[in-house]
């Protein structure tokens, strides 16, 4: 599979629903891509868009712009520490949180009740997110806020091909 | 099988109240139960008379007190009692008025677009009033219950409760939140 | 075309290493686990250090040496019903928790007795048995799946027979869906049903979709 041509725009839907769990690919033109959410193949445990990516031979490191984390059910977002990993240049977005100090209060509170040998805990791997930002300059999270843009990619044409109709007068 | 007697009466001493069949449901789970406690009543006094017996022995005697004689009724209950929900909502308080609450509600069952409602106080219950307070989690939802053939429509708004934490746990979960965001700007 | 169950029942069972004699109303109460006058107006059968048994409004708990069950019949209670499990394991984080299985009851009515029928032929078809049995009827099946749809171990059981709460021409749907914790932790019960609830769920709508989308008669 190869990627996409720079003007053609991908959406791409990964998982069925039911404990496999969901994530959304997206090619935004420019080889420049996005991804919401993540979850992994039950038999390799690989962050199943990680895959999809590695498959049509997307340069991960570059062209993954931006990954959105929607929310923390187990089934949309295992995994996706490990495409952020491979994402070096990917800004990290998250939904809207309503009160900061109590949102990191709640992270402490159930990170410190995981061991470490315990993958199944979704805060265990939005904790392994903010601390592969921490690596990375800026050590900014952004938030996805309703109507908001959250990223802008100019397409080229290297030509335009206009059609027009000829009406014959009577 | 004899029809279970109408009871005409209160009194106590009549002799429908010793009738077998009045309220059998009732006697015969007591009566299990009775079984079960004395079965395990016979079980430790045996432990108790034949103190020559070795603690191993002791043990696994006493690893034996299965709950032989009582059946357990723990089947699914007759559907006499249900209910059923049409729509639910997970909802926190956002505004606190005299009469009435204001609340954000997420749709759980058309996962539609939040909304933000009001809400009489009276429909708080007495024993969900000491978790009433700004951001408290509510579960509110819409159906109709069912019991002995009666359908009735019905609005529950029941709050979530949650273990209580101590305090060195809150200490120590706000030290590691400030830990893990150490460093992090966030985006304004 | 999609059905509606008549009667949707909740059940969750804790396997592990417990003392019944704790579980009762008034400690539920001390610890805010459930209110003061509902722990006051709970239905008890039975306090014993080998069993505990009682009924609140919303839900039916019974406790002994190994197990945990709880129990709803209304739905609006099934969230309330998690969290009283989470609530109770975070404070007594030091028990010891082999498995959970969550059980998604859901009693149909269906339409009369020629679909009922139909219904049984279609789950599992009699033509192979007609010969040796004379007009023989589906009365339960079992179905496992080993393998669950996520990294835990544990498995998928799904029951379907005639209901005893429907008094005629009712099905029983029951899925059962069991995790095992190799860990024996309290964290991991209280990771699952919180972060898992909505996936178990979710399976269980879809499992009856499938089946009434297939299900023509």
């Amino acid at each position: 599979m190869l990627t996409p041509n720079n003007n053609i725009g991908e959406v791409t839907l990964i998982g069925t629903g039911g404990g496999y769990g969901e994530s959304i690919v997206i090619h935004l033109g420019n080889q420049e891509w996005a991804v919401i959410d993540s979850c992994v193949n039950p038999n390799t445990k690989e962050s199943l868009p990680l895959e999809y990516l590695k498959s049509i031979n997307v340069d991960i490191a570059n062209e993954v712009k931006l990954i959105l984390i929607s929310h923390w059910h187990d089934d949309h977002i295992k995994g996706i520490s490990q495409l952020y990993n491979k994402a070096k240049n990917a800004e990290l977005f998250i939904s809207h949180v309503q009160d900061r100090s109590k949102f990191m209060a709640f992270v402490g509170f159930d990170y410190k009740k995981i061991d470490d040998d315990i993958t199944a805990v979704s805060t265990y791997e939005f904790v392994k997110c903010i601390q592969i930002l921490k690596e990375r300059k800026p050590k900014i999270i952004n938030k996805a806020n309703a109507d908001k843009r959250l990223w802008l990619t100019k397409i080229t044409f290297s030509r335009l091909l206009i059609f027009t109709e000829i009406r014959k007068k009577n | 099988m004899d029809k279970i007697q109408k009871i005409e009466t209160n009194l106590s001493g009549h002799w429908a109240n010793d009738n077998e069949l009045t309220r059998s449901h009732v006697s015969q789970k007591r009566n299990k139960i009775d079984l079960f406690i004395e079965s395990l009543q016979d079980n430790i006094d045996t432990l108790k008379r034949n103190n020559e017996i070795s603690p191993i022995e002791k043990q696994n005697l006493f690893n034996k007190l299965q709950i032989d004689h009582y059946e357990s009724e723990f089947n699914i209950i007759a559907g006499r009692k249900y209910s059923t929900t049409i729509q639910k909502w997970i909802g926190y308080i956002t505004e606190i008025n005299d009469e009435t609450f204001s609340a954000k509600l997420i749709d759980k069952t058309n996962k539609g677009t939040n909304e933000i409602v009001e809400f009489s106080k009276d429909e708080l219950s007495p024993d969900d009033l000491p978790l009433f307070r700004m951001d408290a989690i509510f579960y509110w939802s819409i159906g109709y219950s069912v019991s002995n053939g009666q359908k009735r429509s019905e609005s529950i708004l029941k709050f979530k409760r949650s273990a209580v934490y101590e305090d060195k746990d809150l200490d120590k979960g706000l030290d590691v939140g400030n830990d893990i965001f150490e460093g992090i700007d966030w985006e304004d | 075309m999609i059905r509606n169950p008549e009667i949707s029942i909740i059940s969750i069972v804790v396997v592990g290493k417990f003392n019944p004699i704790i579980f009762q109303p008034s400690w539920l109460a001390l610890k805010s686990i459930i209110g003061e006058i509902e722990a006051n107006g709970a239905d008890v059968e039975i306090i014993h250090r080998e069993i505990v048994r009682f009924k609140l409004e919303w839900a039916e708990i019974e406790i002994t040496s190994d197990k945990f069950n709880i129990k709803s019949s209304k739905e609006a209670y099934f969230e309330p019903v998690r969290d009283l499990i989470c609530s109770i394991f975070t404070i007594l984080n030091e028990t010891p928790i082999d498995a959970v299985g969550i059980n998604h009851s859901m009693h149909f009515q269906l339409r009369n007795e020629s679909e009922f029928l139909n219904f049984g032929n279609f789950i599992s078809p009699l033509e192979n048995w007609k010969g040796a049995f004379k007009d023989p009827k589906i009365s339960n099946i079992d179905l496992i799946q080993n393998k669950r749809n996520d990294s835990f171990d544990g498995m998928y059981r799904l029951k379907v027979q005639t209901s005893d709460l429907i008094k005629a021409n009712g099905v029983m749907i029951n899925l059962n869906d069991h995790v095992e914790f190799t860990s024996k932790s309290t964290k991991d019960l209280i990771s699952y049903l919180n972060n898992n609830w909505e996936v178990s769920a979710v399976f269980n709508q879809e499992i009856l979709d499938n089946l009434w989308t297939k299900f023509k008669k």
